[in-house]
């Protein structure tokens, strides 16, 4: 190497990289202000996104000059060149460096516009479950930014909870004494009753009385019953047995709204008129398509809609939601089961009314119960409560998803995704990102590309094993031989 | 400030106490007149030293069965850990890369202990599902490893400045090549916790790389030592004074990252679980 190259060229390399470097330092100390809502003259002085800023324009000049001087650095610096661990740090930075700009959104796009790929870099998938989908957007379920080459097909989601050994409980959702009716708006408050099989209690602030009749610790559920959930735009929810001849007058929407026909399994067809309407079909051991038929009358007009499970009624109501649902109608005990069975014995003397009803936590609920008003009618004083069973929630062990590759209607994998362990398929990672909190009917997935990946994994083994080696092991190899502590990448004297 | 009256409680206290019991000791043995006094007193602070060691030891290994998973979750387990390495890498940093034997490491051992005793709550808590990886204990482990080093680096890196100011030169220079090998010891753990983090954010999050606030400290606290290491490997102990400034600046990095950026509410990030 000429003279020149060592005595200029090179410490001025050096230099430049040592200065980078430092700079590096400082924007990870500024980079870790993002989000700091602190502002000079008005201007915010800390960007509001980290990885925007690290991703910008001028940073990716940054990055460029970093690896361009790594590598000027090592080619022309001999002290690396001739040291294998020395090489294997400085290359493996060079290659972590290489494989990110790869991985990013922007080497997506330069990708994408070169022609070598079309990949989506990451985004989210919201599915519901046994629905599928191969649409990626951007934040969860916003803009979407790609389609994958295959579709995701969500089979089950739950959530599995630690052990626990907290007792379940009997809880009632009343209004506050002194605050008059519940309703929208106005307080409840939480009463846990002390129950015991037998005897019976009165719910308070309501002329309600419920009776345990059994509690089974470990319940398996041997019997449904069909039920309309019916939401209104403005009003809590009602539950409808969904039995031709039930019928409910609402008064906002003002509407009356009657069960025609109840099929627990029908098929789509089209009538003499060529309409779209459903028949009924005997019930399948397989898969079953509940249904009902309703009619609104409204304003003096009267409308027929069918209404299904899980996707509610077609064509939409206004004002109005209804879905197809089942309640309880009977449990047993089963030792595999983790979850209880409470049947209770509601009896109310003006208007009089009695029912047996059944409590049941679903497993991955932390809680079940009924709304006294879908057993027993409204309450003569206008009291909204609840009966439920629930225990102190458990820690979460797991987020869990079932789904299955499906090119066209074939399967080509299936996998359980959860946290740490993603589904690697077709160069993209799904991850176990978020889910429907409330129903648990959904799950988010996050996608993520890995273009360039193996490129990182590489640098950073090279770096790992380039240090453990030229910090580590040569020192210790050298100490053995002559009891001597040497310095790093020196022999020993 | 609370006092913990679980049996977790007694193990941290006693180890306190053991290792007060050295630093005094190991007082009475620097001002000792008579040479044997002076003997028996290093023995005995020794000894007190060792035995927190294996009272932590025994906590550790109670701690791991009480909550059913590496104990590494919590603050409070992080710093049990923290105090529970002191002893045998200030043995091997004395024995091994000779470092000065100074009471500042039992010191450094008590102010470690003391939020552990009496600060972050002890409650035991299952893990997340973030948290239920095999990287688990590789990652925290090799950090804690790194943190304790480095701060051993940072005592040594202390003695050197007041070795330089008050002209003691060779006490000066051996602080300055102890400095050296320990953070040479601790580097490729530093590199090795930042590798292996990287690889479970992948596997837990999607992305090896955040832009996360943890994150990014701890690359600051990586570029810092990288820095200290090129300076050392140029110029070697010419500049001293420098290096000693490094290694006391990587340490100021090391505790914002592992302090400020859990506990601090300015910071928002994925390793919130921590605090």
């Amino acid at each position: 190497m000429s003279d020149f190259t060592n005595t200029r060229i090179r410490p001025i390399l050096l230099w430049l990289t040592l200065a980078l470097t430092a700079a590096l330092f400082g924007l990870s100390v500024y980079g870790s202000c993002c989000g700091w809502n602190f502002t000079v003259w008005g201007y915010r002085v800390f960007p509001r996104d980290a990885g925007a800023f690290f991703n910008s324009p001028a940073l990716a000049a940054f990055w460029i000059a970093l690896a361009v001087f790594l590598i000027a650095g090592i080619v022309l610096s001999p002290r690396i060149l001739r040291r294998g661990p020395s090489l294997a740090m400085h290359v493996g930075g060079v290659l972590v460096l290489a494989g990110s700009m790869w991985n990013s959104p922007t080497g997506h796009d330069l990708a994408r516009k070169w022609g070598q790929s079309a990949k989506v870099p990451s985004g989210y998938m919201q599915i519901g479950q046994q629905e599928e989908s191969d649409w990626v957007f951007n934040g969860v379920d916003s803009d979407p930014v790609g389609r994958l080459p295959f579709t995701i097909h969500l089979n089950r989601f739950w959530i599995d909870y630690y052990e626990t050994a907290a007792p379940w409980g009997l809880w009632a959702q009343v209004p506050r004494e002194s605050e008059g009716h519940d309703g929208h708006g106005h307080a409840a408050q939480e009463v846990q009753l002390a129950w015991k099989v037998g005897d019976e209690l009165l719910v308070p602030t309501t002329q309600t009385r419920v009776k345990v009749l059994q509690f089974i610790p470990q319940a398996r559920v041997t019997s449904f019953k069909r039920v309309l959930e019916i939401l209104p735009g403005n009003g809590p929810r009602i539950t409808l047995p969904a039995e031709a001849g039930q019928s409910v007058e609402l008064a906002d929407p003002k509407l009356t709204l009657r069960v025609l026909k109840a099929y627990d399994n029908a098929k789509m067809t089209k009538d003499e008129q060529d309409k779209t309407t459903m028949v009924e079909v005997p019930v399948s051991p397989d898969k079953n398509m509940p249904v009902v038929q309703i009619e609104i009358e409204r304003d003096g007009q009267k409308r027929t809609h069918w209404t299904f499970q899980q996707i509610g009624t077609m064509p939409q109501i206004e004002g109005l939601s209804a879905v197809l649902g089942q309640v309880a109608a009977g449990a047993q005990a089963d030792p595999a089961s983790r979850m209880p069975a409470m049947q209770v014995s509601l009896t109310r003397d003006n208007p009089p009314a009695r029912a047996d009803v059944w409590l049941i936590v679903r497993p991955g609920q932390l809680l079940g119960g009924i709304s006294l008003r879908n057993v027993l009618g409204p309450d003569p004083g206008g009291h909204e409560a609840a009966l439920y069973l629930a225990r102190p929630a458990p820690p979460i062990q797991s987020f869990n998803s079932d789904v299955d590759v499906k090119i066209g209607d074939r399967n080509v994998e299936r996998a359980k995704i959860q946290v740490n362990h993603p589904l690697h398929y077709g160069g993209y990672h799904f991850y176990q990102n978020a889910y429907d909190a409330e129903h648990g009917q959904y799950t988010v997935l996050s996608v993520a590309s890995d273009s360039g990946l193996w490129m990182v994994w590489l640098g950073m083994a090279l770096v790992t094993a380039g240090t453990f080696w030229f910090f580590w092991v040569q020192p210790a190899i050298a100490y053995f031989r002559r009891g001597e502590v040497v310095e790093a990448g020196k022999a020993a004297p | 400030m609370e006092i913990k009256f679980a049996i977790i409680g007694l193990f941290i206290y006693l180890a306190m106490a053991a290792w007060a019991g050295s630093f005094v000791a190991c007082l009475a043995a620097g001002r000792a007149t008579a040479p044997k006094a002076g003997r028996v007193a290093e023995r005995l602070g020794s000894a007190f030293f060792a035995a927190g060691f294996a009272i932590l030891i025994a906590g550790f290994i109670y701690r791991w069965i009480d909550v059913k998973h590496v104990p590494l979750q919590n603050m409070f387990e992080v710093f049990l850990c923290l105090g529970m390495l002191m002893y045998p890498l200030v043995l091997f940093c004395e024995k091994v890369l000779g470092a000065r034997r100074t009471v500042i490491n039992v010191l450094l051992g008590l102010v470690v202990l003391f939020p552990a005793g009496f600060v972050f709550h002890a409650d035991p808590e299952r893990l997340p599902p973030a948290l239920q990886s095999w990287l688990f204990l590789p990652h925290v482990g090799s950090y804690m490893l790194s943190y304790i080093v480095f701060a051993l680096a940072a005592v040594q890196a202390g003695l050197h400045v007041v070795d330089k100011w008050s002209k003691r030169i060779e006490l000066g220079a051996a602080s300055e090549t102890a400095t050296y090998r320990i953070i040479r010891l601790g580097f490729p753990l530093l590199t090795l916790g930042l590798v292996l983090g990287a690889l479970w954010g992948k596997l837990a999050w999607g992305d090896y790389w955040n832009w996360d606030p943890k994150e990014l400290w701890s690359l600051a606290t990586f570029l810092i030592y990288v820095a200290y290491l090129h300076v050392r490997s140029l110029y070697g102990a010419r500049h001293s004074l420098v290096n000693a400034g490094l290694a006391l600046g990587g340490f100021a990095c090391v505790i914002i990252t592992l302090l400020w950026v859990n506990l601090g509410r300015i910071f928002s990030g994925m390793h919130s679980y921590a605090s």
